[in-house]
């Protein structure tokens, strides 16, 4: 939480996430490059330097197609969500394995002559009205230049000062990047590729990835509307006290598209909103740990009365009215304000069941 | 509070998946047919002893 601000909020989840990374990153490089080297039998040898920018390429937009079905695959099933924990550690790795083959690139084709590099990468190939001559290179370095962007806000100091929204919309530049790196994987690598294995495979990988975004996008679409119907007189009838699982919440989307958490803990129910102050994760999946709501995202934390974090934290996030009546839980559409106390609901006895 | 951008990234991939799927077809269709092995004569590599 946003207590205080440190260079770099390291734990030892972290540290040994990033290890067991790193090693996987340089024994898939290291595979990649030996089987490379092996004696073609065409007597064709491959360059070993080229066999690393390609092996750096091929882990870039491996990582970074990990990191895109994250995101759905934890709104798929609860079991994803702890990869979600570490997914910025990932992504900054992904961009320095993207320099790695942008720099070895960049030296190696564009090196060696008289020309700056840089300018040699924009003008050495002028064709950009061609399809098979294109210079993809530009099209990864605009993939690059949006992951740098990505990396250096990827701590909790701009989202704090960004604020969440703008910090989300700024990350969700991730999806034109992944657009460009498929383009420049199909006007570079494939262009030149003999085997149909490697294209169908490339398709696959961007159909699931589009699919699974796709598919929850659709479902979450589904779910606002759902419950709009169910409103009387200003309080929205939300379920039975019963239907909430103990600690846990039911989510229930607003007609003007908000969304409310509303929590059963301790014979009581309480609502706050469903966005968490830190990413905007759903408070409403997560669940009550020592008191507080704690979203599964990153494990802020909040009281169910009033929305405030425990101290010494200081968010706050707003909270809504709930009754029980005719032994149904009602809420009032109206929030309250940040760390504003909302009285919670005391279920009846026997109506929890 | 309102969750920002929830229906955006389903808009958004509406219209990046179709288009990357299509763009990379079409621009994969039109690669080169020509392998390593029947590169023009002004490129092809030079054999050894020529100079």
């Amino acid at each position: 939480m946003g207590h205080q601000y440190q260079a770099v909020q390291w734990n030892k989840n972290k540290i040994v996430y990033d290890v067991y990374v790193l090693v996987a990153i340089a024994v898939f490089i290291g595979v990649f490059v030996f089987v490379g080297l092996q004696p073609h039998p065409s007597g064709h040898n491959a360059d070993p330097v080229v066999l690393l920018i390609r092996a750096l390429g091929v882990t870039a937009f491996a990582m970074l197609t990990v990191i895109l079905t994250i995101g759905p695959l934890a709104r798929i099933s609860q079991r994803f969500r702890p990869m979600l924990y570490n997914r910025r550690h990932l992504g900054v790795i992904t961009f320095f394995v993207s320099a790695a083959h942008f720099g070895l690139a960049l030296l190696w084709y564009h090196g060696g002559g008289p020309l700056n590099p840089f300018i040699s990468l924009f003008f050495s190939n002028p064709l950009y009205d061609s399809i098979p001559g294109f210079p993809f290179e530009v099209l990864g370095l605009g993939a690059l230049l949006i992951l740098f962007v990505m990396a250096a806000t990827s701590h909790d100091f701009w989202l704090n000062n960004l604020s969440a929204p703008v910090w989300k919309a700024l990350h969700m530049l991730v999806y034109p990047a992944y657009m460009l790196l498929v383009f420049h994987v199909v006007l570079g690598a494939l262009m030149t590729e003999k085997s149909i294995f490697y294209p169908i495979l490339t398709a696959l990988t961007f159909l699931g990835v589009s699919g699974l975004h796709v598919a929850t996008g659709l479902r979450e679409w589904r779910a606002d509307s759902g419950m709009k119907s169910l409103k009387t007189k200003g309080w929205i009838d939300v379920c039975a006290p019963g239907d909430i699982p103990e600690k846990r919440a039911v989510i229930a989307p607003l007609p003007k598209g908000d969304r409310v958490a509303v929590f059963r803990y301790d014979g009581k129910i309480s609502a706050v909103t469903n966005a968490c102050r830190h990413q905007n994760g759903p408070l409403g999946e997560g669940r009550v740990v020592d008191g507080c709501i704690t979203c599964p995202w990153h494990g802020w934390q909040y009281r169910p009365e009033d929305g405030v974090s425990p101290p010494p934290f200081t968010e706050k996030i707003s909270t809504y009215n709930v009754k029980i009546e005719d032994g149904r839980v009602m809420l009032d559409p109206k929030p309250n304000k940040p760390g504003e106390r909302a009285e919670p609901a005391i279920i009846p006895q026997g109506a929890a069941s | 509070m309102k969750r920002p951008h929830r229906r955006f990234h389903l808009i958004i991939w509406m219209l990046i998946a179709p288009f990357t799927l299509l763009a990379g077809l079409y621009f994969w269709t039109q690669r080169p047919m020509t392998p390593y092995s029947q590169l023009p004569a002004s490129i092809a590599p030079v054999e050894q002893g020529d100079r």
